[in-house]
């Protein structure tokens, strides 16, 4: 692939002191204006997989090439053109929000217009605040801010939805599309399958530091899910009946229903994302 | 350079913000008490050492406790992810705990030469004082890396007090300066601090001057060059 962004082969990587390896030889790619999603119960090695991409954490094994060219070939510079959002809160406390964004600004060559960003965000209103005023959400969509300042082209968000309410979690996933549309390209973990399923073009299934199943969110739910229509009618009683989307057409049972009953509602039953996690790597997304 | 300008800006506006400003001034204030009871009619023998302690565990203080601060707030990781490299990092926190120390000799001095009858070589301490601040706050850059946090810094900084400093002040006082302990002292860092701001205030053996100078000087480098390199493994393993 020409335009990829990201190639990763066996990559692998322990803690210091940690005689296990927290990632055992994950492999993927992703290519220019795509959201490519990390979807993963908490402790799968999510955040530790940013890290290695952002050369935060360098000690690694196997491979990451970014734009065709080793990973650890590149310099500083690197950090001009990424843009990092962490999963906890990364401002100083005894400083204001604008402050904190002032700051690491001028720290890079080019700038994304911070103004009508805190706005959107809902936060210009607050910028005179001291970071230690501010609450949980408000700190993260800080975060969001900060990962955004250097107008990247490449976007690394760790859970960037966590915490917030669904007003400014839908503010921040309108942001992440537009990122796309505008030919930025993403990496993003969750452990939300909503979110990965509304953002990402691809996700990668991430348990226990091993990778295992990559593909489309609606791929995944062609291959994996069972996609049902239930139907609910009256016929004296109350009555419920599944029925099988692909053999639907066929089905004369159903066409019978929908010929002489009176019906009260009919759902279309897809798989989640969620059920496909379990089903694929036998662990809970959740708890 | 334009961003070693631009961080060392930042830990200026901080210092004030933290408080430390506030506490490094505190302290002056208490300097300057006890320069003024104490029954000495000028306080020139006495003013090595009170810079003594303020260009050494003050820097080594200062420079460990910002860098608590910036894991412990997670910032780092946010330093991490520009490009700035690791040397601008360090040399924009090491001048600004070395303007902290200029800052606080500055206004000692002045009281000292208005109300003391101070007289020293003021360019010498003052050079004294920059060097020997730096290269402390190396130490305290160091230590830092092997705290857990700022009580476990503070441990470190009262143990190398005990181990280093202490022998120094005792000897400097006269107290106690057996021939083995002053021999010793040709090892510790802090023997050669003192040495160093005693020869603008009173003469010292050309010899003595000229080890204690190359001594600070190496220290501030190997410092520096040690905690660039160790700095990558503290943020692997402190909190980033
Ligand atoms: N600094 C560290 N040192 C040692 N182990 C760590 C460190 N950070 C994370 N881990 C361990 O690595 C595993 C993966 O963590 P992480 O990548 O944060 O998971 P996720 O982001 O998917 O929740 C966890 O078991 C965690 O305890
Ligand atoms: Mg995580």
């Amino acid at each position: 692939m020409s335009d990829a962004v990201f190639q990763v082969q066996d990559l692998r990587f322990a803690y210091p002191r940690n005689k296990e390896e927290t990632i055992k030889g994950i492999s993927f790619e992703f290519s220019q204006g795509e959201i490519f999603g990390f979807l993963g119960p908490s402790g799968a090695g999510k955040s530790t997989t940013q890290k290695l991409l952002i050369k935060m954490l360098k000690d690694y094994k196997g491979q990451a090439l970014y734009r065709g060219k080793d990973l650890k070939a590149y310099g500083k510079e690197f950090f001009s053109e990424i843009g990092v959002g962490f999963e906890m809160p990364v401002h100083f406390s005894k400083l204001t929000a604008l402050e904190n964004i002032e700051f690491f600004k001028r720290l890079y060559p080019r700038h994304t217009d911070v103004e009508s960003l805190m706005k959107r965000i809902g936060l210009w209103e607050h910028r005179n605040k001291k970071l230690s005023e501010y609450s949980k959400g408000m700190k993260m969509r800080l975060n969001f801010v900060r990962a955004l300042l250097n107008d990247p082209k490449v976007l690394f968000l760790d859970e960037p939805t966590n915490g917030l309410d669904p007003h400014n979690a839908r503010i921040i996933k309108d942001i992440i599309l537009e990122f796309r549309a505008a030919g930025g390209t993403a990496f993003l973990t969750t452990h939300l399958m909503h979110d990965a399923d509304e953002l990402c073009d691809r996700v990668a299934f991430i348990a226990e530091g091993e990778i295992r199943e990559i593909d489309s969110p609606k791929n995944l739910k062609l291959r994996f899910g069972q996609r049902t229509i239930t139907v609910e009618y009256e016929d004296g009683e109350r009555c419920i009946e599944t029925f099988d989307m692909t053999t639907l057409r066929k089905n004369e049972l159903f066409f019978d229903i929908m010929r002489t009953k009176n019906l009260t509602t009919i759902h279309s039953g897809e798989t989640t994302l969620d059920d496909i996690f379990i089903k694929v790597t036998g662990v809970k997304l959740h708890g | 350079m334009d961003r070693v300008l631009i961080l060392y800006k930042g830990e200026m506006n901080r210092t004030v913000k933290y408080g430390i400003t506030g506490a490094s001034l505190a302290a002056t204030v208490l300097w300057v008490l006890a320069l003024q009871f104490s029954q000495a009619g000028s306080v020139t023998a006495l003013f090595p050492l009170v810079l003594y302690i303020d260009t050494t565990l003050m820097s080594f203080l200062l420079a460990g406790v910002t860098l608590v601060f910036e894991t412990q707030e997670n910032v780092l990781q946010s330093f991490l992810v520009t490009p700035i490299n690791t040397t601008e990092f360090l040399l924009a926190k090491g001048l600004a705990v070395v303007t902290s120390s200029v800052i606080t000799f500055g206004l000692l001095t002045t009281y000292g030469i208005l109300f003391k009858n101070l007289s020293v070589n003021i360019l010498g301490l003052l050079a004294a004082v920059i060097v020997i601040s730096f290269a402390f706050a190396q130490l305290g850059i160091l230590m830092t890396y092997f705290s857990k946090d700022f009580t476990d810094l503070l441990m470190g900084m009262f143990k190398f007090a005990i181990v280093f400093s202490l022998p120094t002040m005792l000897v400097f006082l006269n107290v106690f300066n057996a021939r083995w302990l002053t021999t010793l002292q040709y090892i510790n860092p802090t023997k050669h601090a003192i040495t160093l701001l005693q020869a603008s205030v009173f003469p010292v053996p050309q010899q003595d001057l000229i080890i204690s100078i190359v001594y600070i000087l190496v220290l501030s480098i190997a410092g520096f060059v040690g905690a660039y390199k160790l700095f990558d493994g503290y943020v692997v393993k402190g909190g980033a």
